[in-house]
This record gives C-alpha cells, structure tokens and sequence, in this order.
C-alpha cells in the first residue's frame, strides 16, 4: 500500500507542476499596441482627461484603412506602430475635420513570447513630432512599448475640441 | 490521492520541536553523499517539446546535517515553426549549502527538511534564423537574429523535502526563488531562457524542482 501512496504523491505533485505551465492564447499576447490617451490642456498640462466627440485615426500613407472611423466618445486610442520600420505617423482627424499628425520614432527589439506563440516587437519610443492645429502637447508616458497596460503618450487637447 | 509522503516530513519537524522528556537511544549519525537526478525538466519536455532542461546534482555532508552541494545542467530550446526558428543552448552550475534541520538523535527516520542556498552560473547561446512578424495593420516583415552568447548569474534561497523511497534512494522537491544578480545585456534580444535560471520575465522567478536521490553512506560515525 505505502509504495502506492508514494507514487499517488509523485503523480500527484507532477500534476501540480504541469498544472503550472501557464496556457497562452496566441492572439491575445502577440498584440503590442501603442496606447494614446487624452487629456485636457488648460493652465498648461491638466491631468483632466479629455473626451473627443468624433475622432478618425490612420496610419500615414494608409489613408485608406482606417484604425478608428468617426468614433464617438474618445478618450484613448491604441494604434499598432510598423514593426518594419524605426518610425511611423498617425493621422488624427478631429471634429470639423481638421487634423494633426503625430510622427514617432522608436527602436525595435524583437521578444520571443512563447515557443508556441512567437515573435513580437517590442519597441522604445525615442523622438516625437507633431503638427499643432488642435494637439498642444504631446508628452511621453511611458517610452517603453512592450505589452505593459499603461499609457505610452499622453496627447493634450484645448478644451474646444472635446465635449 | 496522497501526498502524506511529501508533507509527513514537515509534520515529523514539528512534532519533535514540541517534544522533550522522551527518551530514545541515540543512533551514530552517518555522514553520506547525496547524487541527484531532477526528473522535473524531463517531465516539462512532455508538455513543452521545445524545451528540455537536465541536472545532475550532488552534496557532501561535510559536518553532521550540513550539505555542500554542487547541481549541474543543461538547457536546449529548438522551435521550429511556420513563422519563426529559435534555438537555444546552455549549460549552468549551482553552488552553495544545505542544511537539514530535520532531524532527530534516535535515528528513527531518514527524511529531510532542506534549507538551501546557491549561487547560480549560467551560460546560454541563442539564435533565430528566421523571425516572421505579421502586423494586420502595417504587413508583415521579416528579419533574423545572430547567434548571441549570455552570461548570468543569480542567488537561491528556498526550502526542499526529500522523502525516503525505498533503501538508499530518495525522492524530494525544492522550491526556491532565485534573484538575477547579473546577465549580459544583448544587442538584439533579451534571452527567451536563461540556462539554470528558467525563464527571462523578471529578476525575481520561482524555481522548482523535483528530483531523483541516491544516498552513500560514506561510514563514518561522528558520535
């Protein structure tokens, strides 16, 4: 009986550390994107987060794909930057059409996920550009894209231009 | 199920920190070598056919119920998939000490309550031929990276039980938290595994480990 107990308890323990091999579902950790959010700009920089009544969004020179389409109620976008490339520019088109493009420039490192999922590209923002027809202040949060949950970009707004 | 086996150890230890008064007549304590066989990265190769992950350890008992101990391993990662190849290689050696604080002068059990530290070295090389990134957005490139060598090395402290299976052979667990002190800093991408350490997501990981023991006598009573 003892030597069953024993292999009950082997069997058992394996189990336990199998069980701790995390499942991984592909899609969900191979997405990296850049987080973008609004902010109100009054008396200088304003923590008060700014909500955009409509906004469209598209990569430069991808005019004709749209990452946000006349979205209602924006107050934080996330947009995919060119793993091909050191920089990329968004265009963002605010209500009455007028628009500002935002060019930023990062190192890439590629990251190994899983064996099973993949490669991603982690990237570190370096240098930004913007045009200023309604975005005051472009501010870097975070310079480091690598899947973590927080904001990278704080973009700030006049009062105006949102609700 | 049972695990009474692997938790039994622990229930002996605090038993007799409680005890006092009972008389047993003293057992000579016998020094001994400890060879180990980790049987827990061959069992992760069932699950993670990628990753193979050996150790071969032993430990002297240089002064009753203390150990010097030496572990030594390899590490090979080889994916190979439609859209990327990785491999990797290593090999890494733990130095440091245990202590049993599980035991008792009557000599009437064998099994042990680890306390353990190392310190860690580990060597590991790794590539990717072949990286194929999909954007939905932007397209797809690819791009590879070259053959980059890695050196680390880290602290373990942690605890392990060894349970007596049968005769001089032994079977246990240690779990012990590790601490990168130092790893080279590469030019194209953070090591995926580092060799010894486990995975590369964090300075601080969680190593665990369950392994096979021989026990030699090595004959000679200290008391």
């Amino acid at each position: 009986m003892a030597p069953l107990k024993r292999l009950a308890g082997i069997l058992l323990l394996l189990f336990f550390a199998m069980a701790c091999v995390e499942d991984e579902v592909c899609e969900e950790v191979t997405a990296n994107p850049l987080r973008m959010g609004f902010y109100l700009f009054q008396n200088g920089q304003d923590e008060t987060g700014a909500v955009i009544d409509s906004l469209s969004l598209y990569g430069l020179g991808r005019q004709d794909s749209l990452i946000y389409n006349n979205r209602r109620g924006v107050s934080r976008v996330e947009v995919p930057l060119d793993p091909s490339a050191d920089a990329c520019g968004f265009v963002l088109v605010f209500p009455a059409g007028t628009t500002d493009t935002l060019f930023i420039h990062y190192d890439r490192e590629p990251h190994l996920v899983s064996v099973e999922c993949g490669f991603i590209m982690h990237y570190v923002i370096r240098e930004l550009s913007f045009s200023q027809s309604v975005i005051q202040q472009v501010v870097v949060h975070d310079d480091q894209v690598i899947k973590n949950p927080d904001e990278h970009l704080k973009i700030y707004l006049p009062p105006a231009d949102t609700d | 199920m049972n695990i009474s086996r692997f938790i039994y150890p622990l229930l002996i230890l605090i038993s007799s920190l409680g005890a006092s008064g009972e008389e047993s007549p003293e057992i000579p304590h016998i020094r001994q070598i400890l060879l180990g066989l980790e049987v827990s990265g061959p069992g992760a190769y069932l699950l993670e056919p990628e990753v193979f992950t050996g150790q071969l350890s032993a430990a002297y008992e240089f002064r009753d119920h203390w150990f010097v101990a030496a572990e030594g391993g390899v590490l090979e990662v080889l994916a190979d998939k439609a859209d990327h190849r990785y491999q990797a290689s290593g090999l890494f050696l733990r130095l440091g000490s245990d202590l049993n604080i599980l035991f008792r002068p009557d000599g009437r059990h064998r099994d042990k309550v680890i306390l353990s530290a190392r310190y860690g070295l580990g060597y590991t090389r790794q590539e990717a031929p072949y990286i194929r990134i999909v954007d939905p957005y932007w397209g797809t490139v690819e791009t590879e990276i070259q053959p980059e060598s890695i050196w680390a090395h880290w602290l373990e402290v942690g605890l392990g039980l060894q349970a007596q299976l049968a005769g001089n052979v032994y079977i246990g667990w240690a779990l012990r938290p590790r601490l990168m002190l130092y790893q080279t800093q590469t030019q194209s991408m953070q090591a995926y595994r580092i060799s010894g350490f486990g995975r590369n997501t964090s300075s601080l990981t969680l190593g665990f480990q369950y392994s096979l023991y021989y026990r030699i006598p090595l004959g000679s009573q200290s008391r």
